[in-house]
């Protein structure tokens, strides 16, 4: 314990001292963001430490108060990035470097919180389907009765997604859409999201909801063969809402309001939205840039364009509450 | 006094276990507390002990009181029912244990070791130790760091027979020549009579009697404390004209007419005889030293019979009693 | 000096209750309109998923924990003696592990699934597949595989310390039905403690049951609070199952309050019964189909997709700095736990009011670890800000480890008050007595008497506290300091982010640190002592 204790107490003291440092505070997990970090420092000379959190960042870092050693808050989820906002952890960031890089709709008017990078909520469909477009309406659709997978209605992704059906067609009707997609499925809500294309594979189900950058990764081969049999049975669809677009929810960060080491951390956002980090971000994790200079990498853009929908994030996140509920109310979990 | 008791009680939840307890012991004095199992009396111990303290009433040690002092300050020794002997220690550390602090321990440890004879025993573990040799460990134990009481519960108990009154004497001669004083429990009438300089009974919290063993056991001053200690025969009546019917004809009872009383009738004290009462024979158990005869009386009621001579009485055979008026007790019948 | 064992379980209990009290404040900042939402749409399902569920486990653990405990007690039979401790192996398989794994094994697309289609026939799932491990039912099953070795540990102590002269009178009676008659009455206690830890570690468990699609009352407190972002409602349910559960435990305790079991005079083994021909087959398929499911089969499945992974992409480097965190904090806190729990258990032997802190020490065990830690996290920060004011370094959240240490108490004081407790009840009051009488005062008595008698005992619950605390994630992911990672904290960030087949390693080495105590603790000598009650 002393060992520890001491250590750790030592190495943040140092830190303080030391301005060639900053402290990161990630829901992102550690082999997603570790690529990023390690080019960063070599470009930069100021060393990173993280720590990985998942549920209770916000918790954690309000606890902890002015005497936070927290530089950078990271996260995913709209909903996440706005609930820091709300609870006063954020500051304002004035950077002509970000507000070039990042269109407006993708950072928060005052500077409080930037996205770094896109990832579309899409489909993935059995091959021999021969589906190359779909509604997200469509899923309540008898047609496929018996055929759908995905994972829980309350984890963050499918969250936001109802979120951004309330904001299109008003809670009632999303209600009824959660239902019939309930009605739908082809084994219990669950899993991960490259189980949708595992269970495709297996012939469980034919359609499924999932994240686009998870078909990079498999394609990639990371994941070993098996991952590469999974994928080779789906094809990758981006479906839109009727009246809008496809669904597509952010990574994001935010400079913690007290940061001890604002400059580095500025200097971090700034570097994560250059060319360089956001090709890291399309070519390593799979997500689409949120710089429009940078490219999709080649394993997402061979299954088409990808048209963002036009609700915006933060309506999104305003419908996060409702959302949640609505999968309680339709026992979409059960 | 060496030790005293005053109006000491204590209650567990609903039970009070002892009421307004006083007692004293004089130096070198052997108490027996006796009763049966739930009088108080191993309450009343582990209050001397100071493992449990009293609701009220005081104890004193030497003439200081030692009422809320801890028992690791009182200098008061312990001999437990089943020993407690530590069974990860030998018999010699079981008799060092209480000699910790005492520059000359080991001789302390020696001198009680060849006291008791027990040199044989002391690098053994409690359980390669016979019922009788754990005895006598418990026993130099609790005298080795020479408490100023030695508190005993049910310390023969665990022994078997044979081997109980033998312990018993050694055990009583050794603390005689210590001149220990001593506080001994016993639920055993005859071990509590045959054990100490003076006999304290109790009953349901409360002392009853207290006294020298021949005191109490030809002087009993209720019909409780007469029944504890012997098996009467007992016959109810009421007095008339100053004396009670019995079948052994009137007998004097120092009470008012119209008093109901009962009348208690020792055993021993009826012998077969050429006239008197006319009974039968309906058993005899030879009890070792003693024969116990059971006989049926002509008028109805069932008497025992108990002598140390042999009858030679047969089951079914006619005879006639007679009763020894000094064996003869009367107390009110309401006393229970 | 009984004084200050009463101070020491006060500041023990005081500490262990301060997470809850934090938890109440939490609550009382208030939530609107949750409760009539739970009431119309989560508390139905969710109350009935969750009583069902504990129904089940408890079941399932104490007919597995009682049957194999008998078994091996009371019989004997080919792979008596291994089976005896790898019935115990289970212990050293986190649920969520267990419920990755056997969700592979499994999954319809999987190898056995696979296996059987091809046995039948069958060219798909769709044509023919097994029921979903995604269930109720499947959630029951694989809780009670992992979590029967509490019942089994405690049965079986009782089986070995008590039964034998009971055993054998009732045999001499002539009673057939010696288990059901005799052993069970008497092992009921033990179960009852066994079953409850078990429940416990159940209701609190997030990970297979969200896994698995059970939706528990816990799974309530996560969405309240995750996809809600309301802190006050999450606490107030999770404090509304806490209530719960600590009315159960009271239920349970009023129930049984009228037995006492008084240690046997001296405990001998029972004399082992030998079977033989299909009966010693049975008893040894009963006792390994625990042993094969809750350990083997998992077990087996992680060094095949270890493997897998080492032969693809090596291992990782951190790995190692990773299992040495794991071990220096579980080490610490386990050193921690077991000081305080035997500080509450012996001032509950000392002095009746003591007996009543002791029990308040066990609260944290009823409260999932994540809401256990939210609870602490403003007061651990609170106190570095003061000792970081008063110019000291900050050694509990903001600079070192000491909030995760204090987690793990909080959560894992249940084990170790009650181990110590019931390896000291087996020390006759009379000892205690002896001892004080003697002249040694309470503290004396403690170090002479009751440390080396009840040693079996200690090490007994050092080694579960042990692999609770190294396969605890939900604490030590929130309250660990910045650059301090943990296997279980490694393994999270792998399965957080899909990459299931990277978490193997890590995961094989939790299970592996998890094992050695397990085998230790089974294979832990007799009480040294014979005449030892």
């Amino acid at each position: 314990m002393k060992h520890l204790a001491l250590g750790t107490a030592l190495s943040f003291l140092a830190g303080a001292a030391a301005a060639q440092e900053l402290n990161l505070y990630t829901t992102r997990e550690p082999g997603l963001v570790e690529p990023l970090l390690d080019a960063f420092t070599a470009s930069s000379g100021i060393e990173v430490n993280t720590i990985f959190l998942k549920e209770g960042l916000p918790e954690r870092v309000e606890a902890e108060g002015d005497r936070s050693p927290a530089d950078v808050l990271m996260t995913v989820d709209i909903g996440n990035l706005v609930d820091l906002v709300d609870r006063g952890l954020t500051q304002p960031v004035q950077s002509d470097v970000l507000e070039a890089a990042i269109p407006e709709s993708m950072r928060d008017a005052d500077g409080q919180w930037f996205a770094l990078s896109l990832r579309a909520r899409a489909l993935y469909v059995a091959k021999d389907l021969g589906l190359t477009e779909f509604h997200y309406e469509d899923l309540a659709d008898p047609e496929w009765k018996g055929r759908v997978c995905i994972r829980s209605g309350q984890h963050p992704y499918n969250v936001a997604l109802t979120a951004a059906y309330i904001a299109h067609h008003g809670e009632a009707e999303a209600e009824a859409w959660l239902a019939g997609v309930h009605d739908n499925l082809a084994r219990k809500a669950g899993g991960g999201d490259r189980d949708v294309a595992r269970d495709i594979m297996g012939g469980l189900c034919d359609i499924g909801i999932a994240n686009s950058y998870y078909v990079g990764q498999m394609l990639s081969g990371n994941g070993g063969p098996e991952q590469l049999e999974w994928v080779n049975a789906i094809r990758l669809v981006f479906p839109t809402f009727e009246n809008g677009g496809t669904q597509i929810n952010i990574s994001g960060a935010a400079v913690a309001k007290h940061a001890p080491n604002r400059d580095e951390a500025v200097a971090l956002l700034e570097y994560l939205v250059s060319p360089e980090a956001q090709k890291i971000y399309a070519e390593a994790n799979f997500e689409h840039p949120v710089n429009a200079t940078a490219a999709v990498s080649p394993l997402i853009v061979q299954f088409g364009d990808m048209t963002p929908d036009t609700i915006t994030l933060t309506e999104v996140a305003r419908n996060r509450k409702a959302a949640s509920e609505l999968a309680e109310k339709v026992g979409f979990d059960n | 006094m060496e030790l005293a008791l005053d109006r000491v009680s204590r209650r567990f939840g609903g039970v009070q276990a002892l009421s307004d307890v006083s007692l004293g012991v004089g130096r070198g004095e052997v108490v027996c507390l006796v009763g049966p199992s739930g009088c108080g009396k191993s309450t009343l111990l582990r209050l001397i002990a100071g493992v449990d303290r009293p609701d009220a009433g005081t104890i004193s040690l030497l003439g200081r009181d030692i009422t809320r002092v801890p028992p690791e300050d009182r200098h008061v020794g312990f001999m437990f029912q089943d020993y407690a002997l530590f069974p990860h220690l030998s018999a010699r550390d079981n008799i060092l244990f209480g000699l910790r602090r005492r520059a000359n321990a080991d001789a302390m440890a020696e001198e009680i070791i060849r006291r008791l004879g027990i040199g044989h025993l002391v690098g053994r573990f409690p359980h390669m130790l016979s019922g009788g040799e754990q005895q006598r460990v418990a026993l130099a134990r609790a005298l080795a760091p020479r408490p100023h009481v030695l508190l005993m519960d049910e310390p023969f108990s665990n022994l078997d027979r044979t081997l109980r009154d033998g312990i018993r004497e050694e055990t009583l001669a050794i603390l005689a020549a210590l001149e220990a004083t001593v506080v001994m429990v016993t639920h055993d009438p005859e071990e509590a009579l045959s054990s100490g300089d003076r006999v304290v009974l109790m009953r349901a919290g409360r002392v009853v009697q207290a006294g020298r063993g021949e005191d109490v056991y030809d002087r009993p001053e209720s019909a409780y404390a007469a029944g504890f200690f012997c098996d009467f025969n007992r016959f109810d009546g009421v007095v008339e004209r100053g004396a009670v019917a019995t079948p052994f004809g009137p007998i004097t009872a120092g009470f008012a007419d119209g008093t109901a009383v009962q009348v208690l009738l020792r055993p021993q004290a009826l012998h077969p005889a050429d006239t008197g009462t006319a009974a039968t024979v309906a058993s005899v158990t030879l009890m070792g030293e003693i024969e116990q005869t059971r006989l049926r009386l002509a008028c109805g009621p069932e008497v025992r019979l108990r002598s140390s001579r042999r009858h030679g009485l047969r089951q079914g055979e006619g005879v006639f009693l007679r009763a020894d008026p000094a064996g003869v007790l009367i107390f009110p019948a309401d006393a229970a | 000096m009984t004084r200050a064992w009463l101070a020491g379980v006060a500041a023990v209990a005081a500490l262990v209750c301060l997470p809850v009290a934090s938890l109440l404040v939490i609550a009382a900042q208030g939530s609107s309109g949750l409760w009539s939402h739970l009431a119309a749409n989560v508390l139905p399902v969710a109350l009935r998923d969750t009583l069902v569920l504990l129904a089940g486990v408890g079941v399932l653990v104490a007919v597995v924990g009682t049957g194999t405990a008998w078994l091996v007690t009371a019989h004997d039979f080919p792979g008596r003696r291994v089976l005896e401790w790898a019935l115990l192996l289970p212990l050293a398989v986190p649920t969520y592990i267990s419920a990755y794994a056997w969700l592979d094994i499994l999954h319809p697309v999987g190898p056995v699934q696979g296996w059987i289609r091809a046995i039948l026939g069958y060219s798909g799932p769709r044509e023919f597949r097994l029921p979903d491990v995604r269930s109720m039912v499947g959630c029951i099953l694989l809780l009670g595989l992992v979590l029967y070795p509490y019942v089994y540990l405690t049965a079986r102590a009782m089986f070995f310390t008590q039964a034998a002269g009971l055993i054998e009178a009732a045999r001499t009676l002539g009673e057939r039905k010696v288990f059901r008659r005799v052993a069970l009455p008497l092992a009921r206690p033990a179960v009852a403690v066994g079953v409850s830890l078990a429940l416990m570690e159940a209701l609190n468990d997030i990970g297979a049951s969200e896994f698995l699609g059970v939706r528990t009352m816990t799974v309530s407190v996560y969405s309240t609070w995750i996809s809600r972002a309301d802190l006050p409602g999450a606490a107030q349910i999770a404090l509304a199952m806490l209530a719960l559960v600590v009315g159960l435990v009271m239920m349970e305790r009023w129930a049984r309050r009228n037995q006492r079991y008084a240690a046997g005079q001296r405990p001998r083994p029972i004399g082992r019964n030998a079977l033989r021909g299909w009966r010693a087959g049975l008893a040894m398929l009963a006792c390994a189909v625990p042993v094969l499911l809750g350990f083997a089969a998992p077990a087996t499945y992680l060094v095949v997709e270890a493997w897998k992974r080492i032969a693809f992409a090596g291992i990782s480097p951190t790995l190692w700095s990773e299992a040495l965190n794991t071990v220096l904090l579980a080490s610490a806190a386990t050193a921690l736990v077991l000081l305080c729990g035997t500080v509450a258990a012996y001032a509950g032997r000392l002095h009746g009011r003591g007996g009543l802190l002791a029990r308040a020490t066990t609260l944290g065990y009823a409260v999932p670890g994540t809401v256990l830690a939210i609870g602490l996290l403003p007061l651990v920060a609170a106190l570095d800000r003061g000792l970081i004011a008063a110019g000291l370094p900050a050694v509990l959240i903001l600079g070192g480890s000491g909030a995760v240490l204090l987690a793990y108490m909080a959560r894992f004081m249940a084990i170790a008050t009650g181990g110590v407790e019931s390896g000291f009840a087996r020390i006759p009051p009379s000892y205690d007595h002896a001892s004080r009488s003697l002249g040694q005062g309470p503290t004396g008595t403690f170090r002479r008497i009751h440390l080396p008698l009840s040693r079996p005992a200690l090490v007994a619950v050092a080694l579960l506290v042990f692999v609770d605390c190294a396969k605890e994630l939900p604490a030590t992911l929130l309250l660990r300091p910045l650059n301090v990672e943990t296997l279980a904290t490694h393994l999270y960030g792998e399965a957080a982010r899909g990459t299931y087949e990277e978490a193997a390693i890590a995961a094989l080495v939790i299970v592996a640190i998890g094992m050695a105590p397990v085998i230790l603790l089974a294979r832990q000598p007799r009480p040294r002592y014979p005449g030892t009650p």
